[in-house]
């Protein structure tokens, strides 16, 4: 198969998406557990990797996805080795499997496009092989557990099995498979079990008669028993259970070098595949990818005793079908708001009208209403949240990559990973954490020697820290490592025309901090791999500040950064200042209004033609919010004017408004491709009344206004 | 052709079931629980018995080693959803021969209605 080939698999769209969905999963697992691999290898973590390279290796070996089954199997190979303690996780293991996993993402995505993306697969496999060459073969190392594959049977088992034996009996080394679609294989070998018990003596039992008689048995069990029965007597009993794939029963004679062959325990055994066509691609167990959260094949080794994995009692809902409730739900909030006002009407109209009684239920009615509605939008709302988490475990690989290009040793901590973000928000925000970190590690963390020089420990540390805030999301990056340099942060600005010497000079270091912020910097010395050109951290900010949300930097010579990321719970509603200007309503994000004030109390000067505000110690430039959104009809509007002073990073505008309609929260609607991409409109929202208010987007204004003035 | 018994709280099931059977050329008795498949394995003696697992007045464990007591040749396939292992484990300590997973496609009930009666 070449690149730009179509690919044909054998599963429909629910299956696809059943696959997507549980293809994520492991990926996602193997991409944070297997940095841990390294070095000090915990079996459980192990045994959890093993088990999602397994998973992966029978999904696409049962849709048919040949390649990724394939370097899925030689990944497992590697970490069957891993498992029974034949091979050291070292970093050149960990790199194999890492680059095997890459390759995995991208077959997997082969799913979706059906269109080969041309992988070469091979170097990989042959590299992931490779390792095993060093590798003794299996059960050759002393600390084997005894019933590692090809090992010989302990000593008093021989001589049990010689006295049987001598007293006539036959010895069969029995061992059966069972089909990989069983969906309980622990009963099939407890019934397996029950038919050798039945006629013959059992030497040695693998599993272990324990974890047979407990449910823990797997896909294939292996015995050597002693028997007065023919092995045609064995054979039909043992075929007399369902299930049985494949069961060979063979003669052997007893001495030292009797040994039992098993399979590794949670896998298919190649022997369970259907005959000879498809060994490698052995269908996992369960057959086609499992939703569930039992998994079938793994059911066996942790049914009963201990859960698989602790997995929240959870469905699984279509984003869309969420989004389509939320909808709804913006709806009847639309709804509830006008009901409010028409209370509010009929209250002053009817109560003279001795129709008090029919009043307050109406207002009783409306409160309810009011209240429910609150708590349906916020149920909504949550059930669209996932824990940051999702995207935190990607970050431990990406450190480490980082870390190992520029030859630094960093720890990456993270904290709060059940903090809950809005669907939408996760995605967008994975991008702009990824930039700061890698600049962290790039920048930020100093080489062990420069560490060493500085009396710090070699190993620099970053910590992630996510938590909750009222209605807003938190994310911290902090680093321990050298500061930005302020001066020569203001030199590079100045450098490259980005602000004047004198401003440069003039300013605080907490305020050059922000140039950090402006498009076109870059503090490297020079241009890395890693942290590219400097067109980084203004996209960064950009895309944080789409999403309504903020970034701020503090930084310390010498003792370190941190990047704090403030975002909104949801993107799907917001809170806003309502104003009027021109008989048009507009609301202003919240998080971006500092201050509203009226004309009158407004500290007003004009400075060099323009009007400008006076606020706590800051001039700002004062612009008419209609005007500067392109609606320049005649202000028919009498009376005082209002103030609405907007931040955007560390710049302030000042709207001049003709009213203010108070704080609300407004359901965001996308104004569509008809209208385009107005400047400085994100949104629109229904109004309680039923007319249309725009939201607006206070960044592109404020950074619009700022241009203007530099002009000026 | 031999008779099965087909024991299920939920009608859908025991329809469903039944369906299957009966096409395939079974004949099939019905009970809702398993105080109900006692009386009905009694009356009948049915080649074999398809066993939920879960079920008002008394649960399938219980009915299978009621019916085992009675008649300890009877032929048993416990019908189970999964994340039943440990009972279905139990079943078949106390002498049933099989197990179907719900939902269970028509040929593998067949194929264990015939181990069954074999």
């Amino acid at each position: 198969m070449a690149k730009g080939q179509p690919l044909t698999f054998d599963l429909d769209d629910e299956d696809l998406k059943l696959f997507n969905e549980e293809a994520e999963e492991q990926l996602e697992l193997l991409d944070t557990a297997l940095v841990q691999l390294e070095g000090e290898p915990d079996p459980d973590l192990v045994q959890r990797i093993f088990r999602a390279a397994h998973t992966l290796k029978g999904s696409s070996a049962t849709i048919g996805h040949r390649k990724m089954a394939s370097l899925t199997h030689a990944m497992e190979t590697v970490l069957d080795a891993v498992r029974q303690d034949r091979l050291r996780p070292s970093s050149a293991v960990v790199d194999a499997l890492l680059a095997g996993l890459d390759a995995l993402r991208i077959l997997a995505h082969e799913v979706v496009t059906r269109v080969d993306a041309g992988v070469d697969a091979e170097p990989l496999e042959h590299a992931l092989h490779g390792l095993l060459q060093e590798a003794p073969p299996g059960g050759a190392t002393v600390d084997a557990p005894p019933a590692a594959a090809g090992a010989a049977l302990p000593a008093n088992v021989v001589e049990a099995l010689l006295a049987e034996v001598d007293e006539g009996r036959a010895v069969f080394r029995v061992h059966v498979g069972i089909d990989a679609n069983c969906q309980l294989p622990g009963i099939r070998c407890f019934q397996l079990l029950q038919e050798i018990e039945a006629l013959a003596t059992i030497g040695h039992l693998v599993p272990e008669r324990e974890v047979i008689e407990a449910g823990g048995g797997e896909f294939s069990m292996a015995a050597v028993v002693a028997t007065m029965a023919h092995d045609e007597q064995l054979k039909a009993a043992l075929e007399s259970v369902a299930d049985v794939a494949s069961l060979t029963i063979e003669s052997v004679t007893v001495d030292a070098t009797l040994a039992i062959e098993v399979p590794a325990a949670p896998q298919a055994a190649p022997a369970v595949a259907p005959a000879g066509a498809k060994a490698l691609d052995a269908p996992a167990p369960g057959g086609r990818p499992q939703l569930t959260v039992v998994e079938p094949g793994e059911s066996g080794a942790t049914n009963g005793s201990a859960p698989r994995k602790t997995t929240s009692a959870s469905v699984r809902i279509d984003v869309e079908r969420l989004d389509g409730l939320m909808n709804l739900v913006g709806e009847l909030v639309i709804d509830r708001t006008r009901l409010q006002q028409i209370k509010d009407h009929l209250s002053t109209v009817l109560k003279d009208a001795n129709l008090a009684e029919l009043t307050e239920n109406f207002e009783e009615t409306t409160a309810h209403l009011a209240r429910i509605t609150d708590e349906l939008q916020e149920e909504i709302m949550r059930s669209r949240m996932l824990p940051v988490r999702s995207v935190l475990t990607r970050l431990p690989r990406l450190v480490r990559d980082v870390a190992a290009k520029c030859g630094k040793k960093v720890e990456l901590l993270t904290a709060g990973e059940e903090t809950e973000l809005d669907r939408s928000v996760i995605e967008e925000i994975s991008d702009p954490l990824v930039h700061i970190l890698r600049n962290a590690v790039d920048h930020g963390i100093e080489t062990p020697e420069e560490r060493r020089a500085a009396g710090k420990p070699e190993t620099g540390t970053v910590t992630v820290t996510a938590w909750n805030q009222e209605t807003y999301i938190y994310l911290s990056i902090q680093d321990d490592g050298r500061g930005i340099d302020t001066r020569r942060l203001r030199d590079k600005a100045v450098e490259r025309g980005l602000v004047t010497r004198e401003m440069a000079d003039a300013a605080s270091d907490e305020a050059v901090l922000q140039y950090i912020f402006l498009p076109g910097l870059s503090l490297a010395k020079k241009i890395t791999d890693v942290s590219g050109r400097g067109v980084g951290m203004d996209i960064v900010r950009t895309n944080i500040e789409r999403l309504n949300g903020q970034v701020s930097i503090r930084s310390t010579a010498g003792k370190g950064s941190e990047f704090i990321i403030q975002l909104p719970l949801t993107l799907a509603t917001t809170k806003a200042l309502m104003v009027m200007s021109n008989d048009t309503v507009y609301a202003i994000p919240l998080v971006s209004v500092t201050e509203a004030l009226s004309e009158v109390e407004a500290d007003l000067h004009p400075i060099a033609g323009r009007t400008t505000l006076r606020l706590r110690g800051r001039l700002l430039p004062v612009v008419d919010l209609a005007r500067a959104l392109g609606d320049y009809r005649t202000s028919e509007h009498q009376g005082p004017r209002f103030v609405v002073a907007a931040k955007h990073s560390d710049r302030q505008v000042a709207f001049l408004v003709d009213r203010l309609l108070g704080e609300q929260d407004v359901v965001v609607k996308s104004l569509g491709d008809m209208l385009g991409n107005r400047k400085g409109i994100t949104g629109a929202t229904i109004l309680g009344d039923g007319t249309l208010g725009l939201i607006i987007d206070t960044a592109s204004l404020v950074a619009a206004t700022a241009a203007l003035q530099a002009i000026a | 052709m031999a008779t099965i018994l087909v024991v299920d709280d939920a009608a859908f099931m025991r329809m469903r079931m039944s369906k299957i059977l009966t096409e395939a050329g079974y004949d099939v008795i019905q009970a809702e629980n398993g105080l109900d498949a006692l009386d009905k394995y009694r009356a009948h003696k049915p080649d074999a018995v398809l066993l939920d697992i879960t079920m008002p007045e008394m649960d399938g464990l219980t009915a299978l080693k009621e019916i085992k007591a009675m008649d300890p040749g009877a032929k048993v396939a416990m019908v189970t959803a999964l994340g039943q292992q440990q009972i279905v484990l139990e079943a078949v300590k106390s002498g049933a021969k099989d197990f179907l997973v719900k939902p269970a496609e028509g040929d593998r009930v067949l194929a264990t209605v015939s181990k069954l009666c074999a």
